[in-house]
């Protein structure tokens, strides 16, 4: 069967959303939100970086999507339970993907992007990697291909990625509580976007919150009046060039490896979390939860002691 | 390809648009906001002194002598620490401070008569670091 490319399809709408929301925020003032030029354009640019960058490197994850389907365990075929088991497994592995994302900083160098602007607004939606099939974040979706047609597979996962577009706004406070509890919504993902403390790693759902609530990565958004949303990451960058943003975390890596005592340091540099160090010298987010009373996460305990922390940051 | 060319030109008619329509800066800074955004972008840091420069930008001191730089990015700010490898010039009431990050930029700010007093601290807080 062939699908649509949802993505594709959807860029027309992106592009009207915005100028609505742009001007909604116009009106309303800066509780409903904020645009910033340079900041709009570093976003889009970014994300007409990543549609390049999916043509030039795409054929490495549709060529492992191929070979994988090869070995099929089960032919759950086209029947409308295979397309809800679809989504739902798609939504899980974007959980899966997600989580690892901000928990491996392999994974983090490529996902920062995303979170680099320090604005809250649908372009921010579009300000997506370069890197991400490079960097093989797709394998935590090949397990798909064992039961599903790829084309089912493909055509899920670009639904997920349009649904993401609408919750990246401060225009819409919050939904009705029902919604609330079942999907990702923009009052859950504005948080997921914060650096405040109680927010970093939090909320890592993609279409549906309830893997949050159920793995215990779950953080409702706190009273602005209280305490406001900061965006971004935090060790923001003060840079709007796009190849910088692109491959900054990159090029951390690098000299981290370069500067590393030791083989194991060297590892650790690339497969623990964002903040880990060697010496201790930087701050992880759980040492940077500890440091503001909140607890370790409940998933983060295992954790060597002495908190690593620092410069390259995790954001939200 | 048809896809790049509708992006390319939502993205000029987006960025255009967002020009017009959003085209004064943010409000100054205030002593208060510029503590509490400096506490908060570096953990385990509490500010108590601070010099909002005239056109953007300011300087966080906490007891310890340290110096939080709050770059103007754009209408945000980011935060460094005056650390090892920074560097301060004075240039009349204008500090000049850069940082080791080359892609992080450079803090301008004008300090008025303040800024001899806040060019000694910067020294002092950069070799204290060093
Ligand atoms: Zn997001
Ligand atoms: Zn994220």
């Amino acid at each position: 069967m062939e699908l649509p490319d949802p993505v594709e399809i959807a860029v027309p709408f992106f592009i009207g959303a915005m100028v609505l929301e742009l001007l909604w925020v116009r009106l309303k003032g800066r509780s409903a939100g904020h645009y910033e030029w340079r900041d709009t354009a570093t976003s889009l640019l970014m994300g007409f970086g990543s549609t390049v960058a999916g043509l030039l490197t795409g054929g490495m994850f549709v060529a492992a999507a191929i070979v994988i389907s090869d070995y099929r365990i089960a032919e759950a075929g086209w029947a409308w339970w295979a397309w809800l088991l679809c989504f739902l497994a798609d939504d899980l592995s974007y959980y899966a993907f997600h989580r690892t994302a901000h928990r491996v900083r392999w994974f983090w160098a490529s996902h920062v992007i995303h979170h680099s602007s320090q604005h809250y607004n649908l372009s921010t939606a579009l300000r997506q990697t370069w890197t991400g099939t490079v960097s093989l974040s797709f394998v935590f979706s090949l397990p798909l291909f064992l039961v599903f047609e790829p084309a089912m597979v493909f055509f899920c996962s670009g639904v997920n990625l349009v649904y993401q577009f609408w919750i990246h706004t401060e225009s819409a406070k919050k939904m009705p509580a029902w919604f609330e509890a079942v999907f990702n919504t923009p009052s859950h993902h504005r948080v997921h976007h914060a650096t405040n403390p109680r927010c970093l790693d939090r909320n890592y759902a993609g279409m549906l919150i309830i893997w949050d609530r159920l793995f215990g990565t779950f953080e409702p958004e706190p009273d602005p009046a209280e305490e406001p949303l900061r965006y971004g990451i935090v060790r923001n960058l003060g840079s709007f060039n796009p190849l910088w943003v692109a491959v900054h975390e990159w090029v951390g890596i690098a000299k981290d490896l370069w500067a590393a005592p030791t083989w194991r340091a060297r590892w650790n540099y690339v497969a623990r979390e964002p903040g880990w160090s060697h010496d201790g010298s930087r701050l992880t987010s759980e040492a940077i939860r500890r440091q503001a009373g909140l607890g370790d996460p409940p998933a983060a305990t295992g954790r060597a002691p002495g908190a690593p922390a620092g410069p390259h940051r995790p954001a939200a | 390809m048809l896809l790049q060319l509708v992006s390319v030109g939502g993205i000029a008619l987006i960025v255009a648009l967002v020009w017009l329509v959003f085209r004064e800066g943010s409000p100054p800074l205030d002593r208060r906001e510029a503590i509490a955004r400096a506490d908060h972008d570096l953990p385990g840091f509490s500010g108590e002194e601070a010099l909002c420069g005239m056109s953007g930008g300011a300087l966080v001191a906490d007891a310890g002598g340290r110096i939080a730089l709050l770059k103007p990015h754009g209408d945000h700010l980011s935060v460094r620490l005056a650390g090892p490898g920074a560097a301060v010039v004075r240039d009349g009431s204008v500090l000049i401070v850069r940082t080791p990050e080359r892609m992080f930029g450079t803090l301008r700010l004008d300090a008025g008569d303040r800024a001899g007093d806040w060019e000694a601290k910067l020294r002092k807080a950069i070799d204290g670091a060093a």
